[in-house]
């Protein structure tokens, strides 16, 4: 069961093909998908099966050869290149390489994706706060990214991700390149973000979180959708 | 929705300017002394193509036709000659040369032979008329219809002079034309080349604002900014340079007023010369700063 039937999110044949020569290799094939508001969905696959290419194509880092993305009733392959910006501002992204910059402290590296949108300085110093409290690092918000674990890191980059209060939150592969104990952190923050209502989209390979969690599981293998279960597993 | 959902971002550029010259001190003062030194070079260049020129047409001004004319033809008859050829569009100005005046031309520059200088009297020497045209090429027509003239005697024109002279200043203005094109070209790589290495640098910075909703604009404005900033402050410097040796120009060249030859007859002083080339390196920073820091930042914008 979904917690509410609102399309947030809806993925209409999707598909992404590459020219490589004179051979055209297919990456996503006709995908489709739709997620619910207050959702939270696993999409799994081993390396190269499509989830990554899934997730750019969402925030439009690449084009897909056809087909429709519908957020909240808005085709947002339709919006002009010059406004993808505003796209970007309405889907948070948790990389899975944390994407911070090392200069900058974990409250300007939260504060950046506020200062793109031209977010007053009130507001930012209201909600900076806020976001590294939810992520359990509001005492580390002068530390620079260097003097935090992986999983601290990955935090970071939720926090930076929920800033703008995006109306979905995707996740690629954020526990891929920290430990198992750092990943159930993880995945308990991205569960409490997802309980106060924000959908949550997670690219993984991780079984064992998968597993764990018993959430909607959308399987892709090759490019195409194999399975779409609810409360699914890894294998299932 | 998604266009009308946020204005776009208005930003503080002189802060990140100082912002970024506090964080990478020793890149901008190597991108502006580098910068200096390439407009300086365009600065010598351009005065060298400008002293060419000037030279060129001082030259000019010395070619002319001399008619000489026979002893029965009256000085009357000269003077209305004169006054017809003065009225001639195509001439720039006669200089009429009495027979006396022609003597003590001669005597000046035979000064130091008494005894030549005993056997001459202003009676054997002709009057003549110096005739210069506003363009070199007229001057061999003019030199034919002159000929023509009844009462002249003969007429001299270096031919071969004015010709070869025409060959060379048609080479060098090409080749002027070609190398200011090639220079400036040259000093746009350069200047692409500096702001390319120190934007790579912030290019992972670039990368994520985009990633996390940064407009075109929010990225491309500020890379702007500091490519005109560092363009001009280095034009600023290279024209402060300039001021320096003009004015030390001046002090060798003593109190009186410096002055350049700037087309047929008109002199200008070598301080409007220096403010003109000034404001030429000023704008020419400018805009390449501008092309060049927008070219470099083009592939940021992609993501």
């Amino acid at each position: 069961m979904t917690k509410a039937k609102t399309p947030q999110l809806e993925i209409k044949n999707i598909t992404k093909t590459y020219l490589n020569g004179a051979q055209e290799i297919v990456v996503l094939d006709n995908v489709s998908f739709t997620l619910f508001q207050g959702e939270f969905a696993f999409l799994v696959g081993e390396s190269g099966a499509g989830k990554s290419t899934i997730v750019k194509i969402l925030i439009r880092e690449e084009e897909p050869t056809s087909g429709e993305i519908y957020l909240k009733g808005e085709n947002i392959l339709e919006v002009p290149k010059k406004s993808i910006h505003l796209v970007r501002r309405k889907i948070g992204v948790v990389f899975q390489d944390f994407k911070l910059l090392e200069s900058k402290t974990v409250y300007e590296n939260v504060a950046i994706a506020l200062e793109v949108a031209d977010t007053p300085n009130d507001e930012l110093r209201e909600i900076v706060p806020n976001v590294l409290d939810i992520v359990g690092l509001l005492d580390k918000k002068n530390h620079l990214p260097h003097q935090l674990s992986g999983g601290e890191k990955q935090r970071v980059s939720i926090a930076r991700a929920l800033a703008h209060e995006p109306d979905i939150l995707v996740a690629d592969e954020p526990t891929g390149m920290i430990d198992p104990d750092s990943g159930e952190k993880i995945m308990n923050i991205l569960d409490l973000i997802n309980q106060r209502g924000t959908t949550i989209l997670m690219a993984t390979h991780d079984k064992n979180i998968v597993n764990k969690w018993k959430k909607r599981v959308i399987r892709i293998s090759n490019g195409k959708i194999v399975s779409d279960k609810e409360k699914g597993t890894y294998n299932e | 929705m998604f266009l009308t959902k946020r204005r776009e971002p208005t930003m503080n550029n002189t802060k990140r300017i100082i912002e970024t010259i506090r964080k990478e001190k020793v890149l901008s003062i190597a991108n502006i002394l580098i910068m200096t030194i390439t407009f300086l070079i365009l600065a010598i260049f351009l005065t060298l193509v400008f002293a060419t020129q000037s030279a060129l047409t001082y030259l000019e001004q010395q070619t002319q036709v001399t008619a000489f004319f026979e002893d029965d033809f009256t000085e009357d008859k000269i003077l209305t000659l004169k006054k017809e050829l003065e009225k001639d569009e195509r001439i720039f100005s006669v200089e009429y040369v009495s027979k006396q005046k022609a003597l003590e031309i001669f005597m000046e520059l035979n000064k130091d032979e008494p005894l030549l200088l005993e056997s001459v009297s202003a009676n054997i020497l002709p009057a003549s008329i110096n005739v210069k045209t506003k363009q070199i090429g007229d001057l061999q027509v003019v030199s034919e219809e002159l000929s023509k003239v009844q009462g002249v005697e003969g007429v001299k024109f270096f031919r071969d002079v004015v010709d070869s002279f025409k060959s060379i200043a048609k080479v060098i203005y090409a080749t002027g034309f070609v190398l200011s094109g090639v220079f400036l070209f040259i000093s746009y790589s350069a200047i692409v080349l500096l702001l390319r290495t120190y934007i790579n640098r912030r290019g992972t910075e670039l990368e994520i604002q985009k990633l996390v909703g940064a407009s075109n604009a929010y990225v491309k404005k500020p890379i702007v900014a500091q490519g005109i900033f560092f363009s001009v402050i280095s034009g600023v410097k290279a024209v402060l340079i300039i001021f320096l040796f003009t004015g030390i120009f001046q002090i060798i060249y003593g109190p009186q007023d410096l002055l350049v030859p700037f087309s047929r007859g008109v002199t200008i002083s070598v301080w409007i010369y220096s403010t003109v080339l000034g404001g030429i390196i000023l704008a020419s920073s400018y805009f390449l700063g501008l092309i060049g820091s927008s070219s470099a930042v083009k592939k940021y914008l992609e993501y």
